[in-house]
């Protein structure tokens, strides 16, 4: 399987050239995770959880059941026509949940901010509180919420990491997503359809939604360390994992052995069932083609 | 000789002081939440603007506090200390559209300053939050109070003289009252819709 993904890798690169993100470098995850920069606890936050959990650990002497996995055998090779909900989908919902509501007070909801960019819905409340607003005062208020939301993506927040590695296309896909997702007047015509090269999608994966809990680099923790609450770093998840486990482990859940006299435990990260099998496939390829830095 | 006459300018003058100030107290009902009473412009009279600046907070998604009344002329301090972006506006001061004013949209630690020179009420708003909302009171006179939840309020220290005294609440109409200050006087408001 890892030569598979060796000889396909060499085809995915010549496809990253010429796939919709030009102007970005796809570059290696690098440094601590978010919760680690934040100095919080796996336990403590909302954030990249999906409230999902994997299958509960086989009894003694019981087998552990996996699905049947439906990988392309071209996933590697193949561009991937995105739009904007897939970009949410697969930078945002981890910690904004599906609705875009997040968990208040610690992760805000992206509604307001987002409505607050239309001209239209600025109208329609002002009208509706009795205080009417003319259009051009409405379109400045439009433009400078755009700007601020614009400033979240590039600059972050307190407790949102920037998101240097989306490209204007795709940014500019998001907002049209946001807007539909928002309920602003007229966004469902709005959409754009963009292409993007497997090993991106990979990037996308791994640098917004695995490296918020996972270091990128780091030891190994071993099993009761692991028990006692360490996350695994993503340098040694190619080693220590093959393509099909780790598809299984993202997209499904699997146990995981922890504590001094190995035993197999119900696994405590989230499942993330929104990504195919093919996505996360590509997040492995993206992890061997550009290893890790500290 | 000298002395004595020091000390009985010192008695008279406080005397004076003693007797021409006053407070104006009372309660406001009929209404939710605190209301704004104040006296009215005093024929003749015009009162220098304070130069300390009062912060409107934005904290946790809310402006804080949701009720402030300043003297006319005063400097307000607009703040952001959510860790999201918030922004600023009203559309009218005192009903003038014509004073309608975007203070723009700023990060976290940012302030931002503005002179309110006409006396009214400013509804103060967030385009980026729908669900916030203040209000600022700019009143003519030094001689305000914003009274407590349960409508109490007092205000110190009014010359003696008679005046108009007006209680504001967000959701009623104003009332004004005919109020004459020797010592201290009493004033109580019942507002409706």
């Amino acid at each position: 399987m890892k030569n598979l993904v060796a000889i396909f890798a060499l085809g995915s690169q010549l496809f990253a050239q010429t796939a919709g993100n030009k102007h970005i470098p796809v570059t290696a995850v690098k440094g601590e995770s978010w919760i680690s920069h934040l100095h919080k606890r796996f336990s403590d936050t909302s954030m990249g959880k999906t409230w999902h959990s994997g299958p509960v650990a086989p009894m003694p002497g019981e087998k552990s059941t996996g699905g049947q996995q439906r990988l392309s055998l071209d996933f590697a090779a193949r561009t991937m026509a995105f739009h904007g909900s897939d970009v949410y989908r697969l930078n945002c919902r981890g910690c904004h949940e599906e609705s875009g509501h997040g968990t208040p007070p610690e992760i805000n909801s992206v509604i307001d901010p987002v409505r607050a960019t239309s001209v239209e819905v600025i109208m329609a409340r002002m009208k509706k509180a009795g205080m009417n607003m003319s259009r051009a005062n409405a379109t400045l208020l439009a433009k400078q919420s755009n700007t601020a939301l614009l400033d979240r993506f590039h600059k972050g927040g307190q407790d949102m990491p920037p998101f240097p590695q989306l490209s204007e296309p795709e940014i500019r896909s998001l907002i049209a997503y946001l807007r539909q997702l928002a309920g602003v007047p007229g966004a469902e015509r709005e959409q754009v359809e963009i292409n993007e090269s497997p090993a991106h999608v990979g990037e996308l994966i791994v640098k917004s939604t695995c490296h918020i809990c996972h270091n990128a680099g780091g030891p190994n923790p071993n099993p009761q360390q692991i028990l006692e609450g360490a996350i695994p770093p993503l340098s040694t998840l190619t080693a220590r994992t093959s393509l099909p486990e780790f598809v299984r482990k993202v997209t499904a859940g699997s146990p995981i052995s922890m504590g001094a006299a190995p035993m197999p435990y119900r696994g405590r990260m989230p499942v993330f069932d929104y990504l195919s099998e093919d996505e996360v496939a590509n997040a492995y390829l993206y992890l061997t083609l550009y290893p890790p830095q500290e | 000789m000298k002395r004595t006459a020091l000390i009985l300018i010192a008695v008279v003058a406080g005397f004076t002081l003693a007797a021409s100030a006053g407070t104006i107290s009372g309660q406001v009902s009929g209404v939710a939440g605190p209301s704004v009473v104040y006296v009215d412009a005093i024929s003749g009279k015009t009162f220098p603007p304070p130069t300390q600046h009062p912060v409107i907070d934005q904290k946790g998604l809310v402006f804080q506090p949701h009720l402030t009344a300043v003297q006319v002329g005063t400097t307000v301090d607009f703040l952001n200390s959510d860790s999201v972006a918030h922004n600023v506006f009203w559309t009218s001061i005192g009903g003038n559209k014509k004073l309608s004013h975007n203070l723009g949209t700023w990060p976290k630690g940012e302030r931002k300053s503005f002179k309110f020179d006409t006396p009214g009420a400013v509804p103060i708003l967030c385009n980026v939050h729908p669900e916030m909302s203040a209000y600022l009171v700019v009143v003519p006179t030094p001689y305000f109070a914003v009274s407590d939840q349960t409508g109490t309020y007092k205000i110190e220290n009014v010359p003696d003289g008679s005046y108009t005294v007006i209680a504001w609440h967000e959701g009623a109409k104003n009332q004004s009252k005919p109020v004459s200050v020797s010592g201290d006087a009493k004033a109580d408001f019942t507002l409706s819709k």
